[in-house]
């Protein structure tokens, strides 16, 4: 080993002197911190632009529906108010029994069969649809969504792709809803000029809707429209306050209303005339939102509370007529995907580490044995008193250590940088993960690239057969998955498929590392996944594609590295 | 350490030293022909064979010969006859495809560490990462090999090749002749017994070549084996005592390069003697191949030609010139020439 050692300095010190390696980190240093930049500067974004989403949840029509009011405000505290919509919407209300159907029974849904067969809930053929109006159209999408109580029963949770799950140790159907869990289901309406609006109905276990959980979330608003407006017109049951709003055809709640400032505060409110359900009122660091009711006596409208609030405001009142809601700070809930907003963007840092971090090995090791031969260089090695192997693993070690130290401070000024900008710093366990999988893509990349550079004459070829391994592994892989699951005749989405894909993890250590990262992300929702496929397997895995993968270079180092 | 030897008049001592440092002393008993008679062979090829699977090319067929202690061998042949393979194979560059070869004592195949310590190589192109200097390759190369006062020998292998002045350069900016310095100093680094030099002129200004050729002698003189290789003829016969000459990946001859002259004498035209001088009639060309011992004669333009078997055959060709009133202006007598030897050896080929 002590010899390694020599061959490893010498080799640390040849990359570390070398012109090629300056402009190479340089490159690498750019391109991560750039888009680990960008893609905080999103999330940043995302958060200052969506900082409060109150709702008031309430029957405006007094037809039997509740309709929702939403306030949405977006800036932060302090600045001027610079976007704001008021937003009415009817909640579509759609039977389960009727459109799913009882279980196995086909309908435009889909079929949802419930079993108990391998601890799994399936919701077969499940499809989008267009369900043609008189204007416009409305398109609908099924989610699949769980609301449990116990959420470490849950093993596998996706929305609109599978619409399958597994439950952990084997618990039954039965015992997964004994514990008061249910199943929500999601009726996603995609109206026009807007989107990823959702209604969520629950689910009974035979399929049927259950009648004491309701929930309605909107986490985008868009500006009336005019298509449901007619809707309401001719059910006969729009709110004449209302029709008389719509009666203007350009009748467009954002553009009427209006932000003023009187006396230090900050009011929004739509046209006086057509006041009819809502102020919002900041100052003094109060957040005062006032909706007057329609003339439904028996409404019971209640508030709800979806996101945080801008740092600053201390209180928040929501009243209407007929009752008033206080809260304070401390009982303010705190944004619940602040944590994840952070984490997420690590997360989507993975993507960019295995398209960028091998290129790296690639471009400073596909030479680092043709190159050698071709020099000559390689011959002073031959003739000193070391093994051959011995001679490889040096260089591993060599040109792994050159590489992982720009690596880990590329990483910890990305992390740093998220932590700065977005004011938390990411979960621990995601950083080390992130850490140990870019050093171990690493250790495998440049793994590889040596073993072309043993086998092949020409450091020409050895860049191509990296470049190829790199196009396949970190570019084209979900095209070769899906084709490898054409080959079998497993349909998507079915388990097989999922099974297919879950073992196609395993044999690409890109793979292995957004899994696994994944697992560390959503691991804290009780919500890991991959069918048949455990984390020790994962990690195995990797070990596998790193430790293993290095004897084997050893080996084929030794045989081959004169070649006759 | 003090070494005590039982001096004698005859006995010759020779101390090999830089300015700073004594490479080696030599102490050479008057005992004889020590170079030949008394030296065992420290390199030694047993059938050694390469054969490239690939191309389907034997470049080196079953040689056998045998370099002994403090020999210059050279290893003598035309481009493409073995000489690069054969040395890769003796340095453990290159893996053997049947036979083996001991040197420094040491079986190639199987104890190849034992033997590298032994060695050091000198390559016709030597290769060097170049973003390092000089001094970087000399730390790193002897590293690997177990020395008391690494920096010591780094600071004697420098100066022995001279390349002080640009030792802490990169070695991007090196001419040829740098490079090849550098890889003397590298082949010096860690004191081998035996050095193996391929083609260690070539390529170079004929100050270089001058520096390469004295330092082969002075380390052949301080106590070195060294194995050279080279197609230069001339500068075989200058530096070498025993040769080797290979063509084709065979082993044609080996032997002592007087042996290969003498050898050639007899068997061919013998001895040259030249003559320069005026009133060389036919009379007196007779008279000169009646002596015995003069295989030939003829008449030039400068004088007279004559092959002798025997280079005091010359005296009595001079004695009879004189008797005869010639004025000789100069004699001159030719020894057959290894390139001859060569040529004749390899069929001219």
């Amino acid at each position: 080993m002590e010899k390694s050692w020599i061959v490893g300095k010498k080799e640390f010190l040849a990359n570390l002197l070398s012109i090629r390696f300056l402009i190479v980190v340089l490159i690498f240093s750019i391109l991560f911190i750039g888009a680990t930049y960008g893609q905080t500067l999103s999330t940043r974004r995302q958060r200052e632009t969506t900082h409060i989403l109150l709702g008031h949840h309430v029957d405006l029509e007094g037809d039997g529906d509740y309709d929702d009011i939403v306030v949405y405000y977006s800036d932060e505290w302090g600045n001027p108010i610079e976007g704001r919509a008021i937003y009415l919407h009817d909640m579509l209300n759609i039977s389960l029994e009727e459109e799913i159907g009882r279980e196995g029974a086909p309908s435009d849904f889909g079929t949802v069969r419930i079993t108990d067969e391998n601890g799994m809930a399936v919701f077969e053929n499940i499809k989008d649809f267009v369900h043609e109006v008189d204007e416009g159209y409305h398109n609908y999408t099924l989610d699949i969504v769980f609301s449990v109580e116990d959420q470490d029963k849950i093993d596998r949770v996706d929305d609109r792709a599978s619409m399958q799950t597994n439950f952990r140790d084997n618990k039954s159907v039965d015992d997964f809803f004994s514990t008061g869990s249910f199943f929500n289901v999601a009726f996603r309406e995609l109206t026009e000029g807007a989107s990823n609006d959702a209604l969520y109905h629950s689910v009974e276990p035979d399929g049927s809707p259950s009648s004491d959980a309701e929930l309605f979330v909107s986490e985008y608003l868009f500006s009336l429209d005019l298509t449901r407006y007619n809707e309401y017109i001719e059910n006969g049951t729009v709110d004449p306050v209302l029709k008389e709003a719509f009666e203007d055809e350009d009748y467009h709640i954002e553009d009427d209303a209006e932000l003023s400032e009187e006396d230090g505060e900050w009011v929004i409110s739509v046209d006086e005339e057509d006041v009819y359900f809502m102020e919002v009122k900041i100052a003094h660091g109060e957040l005062e939102i006032y909706g007057e009711e329609t003339k439904v006596a028996e409404a019971d409208g209640y508030g709800y509370l979806e996101y945080g609030f801008p740092k600053g405001i201390h209180r928040v009142r929501l009243q209407n007529e007929y009752d008033s809601w206080t809260y304070t700070t401390h009982e303010i809930p705190e944004d619940p995907d602040r944590a994840i907003e952070i984490d997420s963007t690590l997360n989507n840092m993975t993507f960019i580490m295995i398209l960028v971090l091998p290129l790296i090995a690639i471009a400073l090791s596909f030479d680092s044995v043709s190159g050698e031969r071709e020099t000559n260089s390689l011959f002073f090695l031959l003739v000193k008193p070391i093994e051959r192997w011995k001679i490889g693993l040096g260089k591993l070690i060599g040109s792994f250590s050159v590489i992982a130290i720009p690596v880990i401070l590329i990483n910890s000024i990305s992390i740093s940088l998220m932590w700065y900008m977005l004011g938390d710093p990411p979960s621990l366990d995601l950083v080390l993960t992130f850490f140990l999988g870019s050093l171990a893509i690493l250790v495998f990349f440049l793994t590889l690239q040596t073993i072309l550079s043993t086998l092949t004459d020409s450091s020409v070829t050895s860049l191509l057969g990296g470049l190829g391994f790199w196009f396949i592994l970190s570019l084209f892989y979900p095209a070769i998955e899906d084709g490898i699951a054409i080959l079998f005749g497993f349909e998507y989405g079915s388990y097989n498929y999922e099974v297919l894909m879950s073992y196609m993890v395993l044999a690409n250590p890109n793979m292995i590392f957004l899994e696994t990262m994944e697992i560390v992300y959503r691991g804290r929702f009780g919500l890991d996944f991959l069918p048949g496929i455990t984390d020790l397997t994962l990690i195995i895995a990797m070990l596998i594609w790193t430790v293993g993968f290095v004897v084997l270079f050893l080996f084929v180092f030794q045989k081959r590295l004169v070649r006759d | 350490m003090i070494l005590i030897l039982p001096f004698q008049e005859e006995d010759e001592i020779i101390i090999l030293a830089t300015k700073k440092y004594i490479i080696g002393i030599s102490y050479t008993p008057d005992r004889g022909n020590s170079m030949t008679d008394s030296s065992e062979p420290v390199i030694e090829t047993v059938d050694l064979t390469k054969i490239f699977k690939q191309d389907d090319v034997t470049a080196v067929d079953r040689i056998n010969f045998e370099v002994e202690k403090k020999d210059v061998f050279g290893f003598l042949g035309p481009n493409g006859a073995g000489k690069t393979t054969t040395i890769k194979m003796l340095c453990g560059a290159l893996d053997p495809t049947s036979g083996t070869a001991f040197v420094g004592g040491h079986d190639i195949i199987k104890a190849p560490l034992e033997m590298k310590k032994k060695i050091g190589v000198m390559p016709e192109e030597p290769g060097f990462y170049e973003d390092l200097t000089g001094r970087h390759h000399l730390k790193f190369y002897s590293e690997f090999h177990e020395l008391e006062d690494p920096e010591k020998n780094i600071e004697r292998s420098m100066e022995l090749s001279d390349i002080e002045g640009y030792v802490d350069r990169k070695v991007k900016g090196y001419s040829h002749g740098m490079r090849k310095r550098l890889a003397l100093a590298q082949a010096l680094v860690h004191d081998p017994e035996i050095l193996i030099l391929d083609e260690p002129t070539g390529g170079l200004d004929p100050q270089g070549t001058h520096f390469f050729r004295n330092i082969v002698r002075n380390l052949n003189e301080a106590g070195k084996t060294i194995f050279l290789s080279s197609h230069i003829l001339s500068e075989v016969q200058e530096l070498c005592n025993r040769v080797g000459i290979i063509h084709q990946g065979e082993i044609l001859e080996v032997d002592l390069i007087e042996n290969l002259s003498k050898s050639m004498a007899s068997e061919q035209k013998g001895y040259e003697v030249r003559v320069r001088g005026k009133g060389i009639d036919k009379e007196i060309l007779d008279k000169i191949a009646d002596i015995s011992g003069v295989l030939s004669i003829e008449k030039t333009g400068y004088g007279l030609s004559a092959f002798v078997e025997d280079e005091d055959i010359s005296i009595k060709v001079n004695k009879e010139l004189i008797e005869n009133d010639v004025q000789v202006t100069s004699i001159n007598i030719e020894e057959p020439k290894l390139e001859e030897v060569f040529l004749k050896i390899t069929g001219g080929k």
